[in-house]
């Protein structure tokens, strides 16, 4: 009972140690989810919109590699940017910004496939309207985005969300050097071990209220829809 | 007579059921033409075909015009519209028509003047009625005057006095030169206006 009292006071005292995580955690998954959407909604915009040879066996790939195991991704980035790699010389190994490159890796399959399946049903909808307009492909690209537009932030939420609870590919590309690249999921794993429970603890309520707020935004945004 | 469309031996088939079979006709430029029919004569894949929407199973769909130069509109039978408001939607094709932004709202709003909807310009699609809906897609349909304008059951959920706007619509379009293309069997509409009739039965023209 004292262990959990302790943990909630970390987070309501703004224990600085626990912020700094906390803060870092948030800023380099954001960033991650921020590019992945940018990039896999304009690929899924696209593949949703033509048909293309291959089009079948690149929905089957995007779709595996959802399930792509963070420590994989973890370790195929180690050994392409580990001094004797092949990007060595870009020394961006344990920085935030390799975590940034890890999360996006994880991140984009899964916000590509689940957009793919938005996009293209908004697609079949007004495929024969936009084609009376004579819209350009981008304009029919930009107006199915738009019209996907909450379930689009709702598919972000949720890569957002795994790329928050991802643990393995951080923990080997990052290091899990404090104040540089420890983040909430490294830190839960690091101070279990090292039997501070408390931190771990207020780490982990600090997970679970994230994923609460993300829930009640998404929540709020099937409102909006229905 | 010019013709806009001219139509050979065109055959468009389902899982091997013929919804048009050997059908060849002719669509007069700057004329009103009625296709009638029971329903599932093929009056609708007729007009998808004639627009280019569907390709046939075979013959020709001739269209005697510069298809990048002239203006088409299609009223669908069943309205599609985008997730927004009114305004938004009007917006959405004068946009795709490449029109001078400072010009959408007052173009918009005419529109909407012209058949008593000014009150709908800020409300959101989903609330509208069923008459609303359709009024508003032939309002869009006509939003940039076409040169040709495929009606596909205009007067659906509509009441007398708006079907009487229609009428008019109609009639001010094609002595403005459009070339209308309806399918209907309302005789409140019809009975407005001359016009070329093309009559289905069981995918094929009756000539009768």
């Amino acid at each position: 009972m004292e262990l959990i009292i302790h943990s909630f006071l970390n987070i309501f005292e703004f224990n600085q140690s626990l912020i700094a995580i906390v803060y870092l955690s948030l800023c380099v998954s954001l960033a991650a989810t921020i590019l992945a959407a940018f990039v896999s909604i304009i690929i899924a915009g696209q593949m949703a919109i033509k048909n293309f040879f291959g089009k079948g066996l690149l929905i089957i790939i995007v779709n595996s590699f959802m399930s792509l195991p963070p420590v994989v991704v973890g370790l195929i980035l180690y050994l392409v940017f580990s001094a004797s790699g092949l990007l060595g010389f870009l020394d961006l190994l344990y920085s935030p910004e390799i975590m940034i490159i890890a999360q996006f890796i994880i991140v984009t399959p899964i916000i590509i496939s689940l957009s793919l399946k938005s996009l293209t049903d908004q697609y079949e909808r007004l495929d024969d309207y936009l084609k009376t307009l004579k819209c350009s492909s981008k304009m029919i690209r930009n107006t199915i985005i738009y019209e996907s537009r909450y379930d689009l932030l709702i598919i972000i939420i949720t890569g957002l969300s795994r790329a928050l609870s991802e643990v393995g590919a951080v923990i080997i590309v990052g290091g899990n050097i404090d104040n540089l690249t420890r983040v909430m999921t490294t830190s839960i794993v690091l101070e279990t071990s090292r039997g501070e429970l408390s931190l771990a603890l207020s780490l982990g309520i600090s997970l679970i209220i994230i994923a609460l707020i993300m829930n009640f935004l998404i929540m709020i945004i099937r409102k909006k829809i229905l | 007579m010019n013709k806009v469309y001219t139509l050979e031996n065109l055959s468009y088939k389902i899982n091997n059921t013929y919804i048009l079979n050997d059908v060849s006709c002719n669509i007069i430029n700057n004329s009103i033409t009625i296709i009638k029919g029971h329903n599932g004569a093929g009056k609708t894949t007729f007009l998808r075909l004639l627009y280019g929407l569907e390709k046939p199973t075979s013959g020709h769909v001739y269209r005697n015009f510069d298809h990048d130069n002239t203006e088409i509109s299609y009223l669908f039978q069943n309205s599609i519209f985008l997730n927004r408001s009114v305004k938004e939607n009007l917006f959405h094709v004068l946009k795709c028509k490449k029109i001078n932004k400072r010009n959408w709202e007052n173009i918009i709003l005419d529109a909407l003047i012209k058949f008593n909807l000014a009150y709908l310009y800020n409300q959101n699609i989903n609330v509208l009625s069923g008459g609303e809906l359709q009024l508003l897609a032939i309002i869009r349909s006509i939003l940039i005057q076409p040169d040709i304008l495929f009606l596909d059951e205009p007067t659906n959920n509509l009441d007398k006095k708006n079907i009487g706007y229609i009428s008019r619509m109609v009639m001010e379009l094609n002595n403005k030169g459009s070339t209308v293309i309806i399918v209907c069997h309302d005789e409140l509409l019809l009975n407005n206006f001359r016009y070329n009739e093309i009559t289905f039965e069981k995918g094929l023209l009756n000539y009768a």
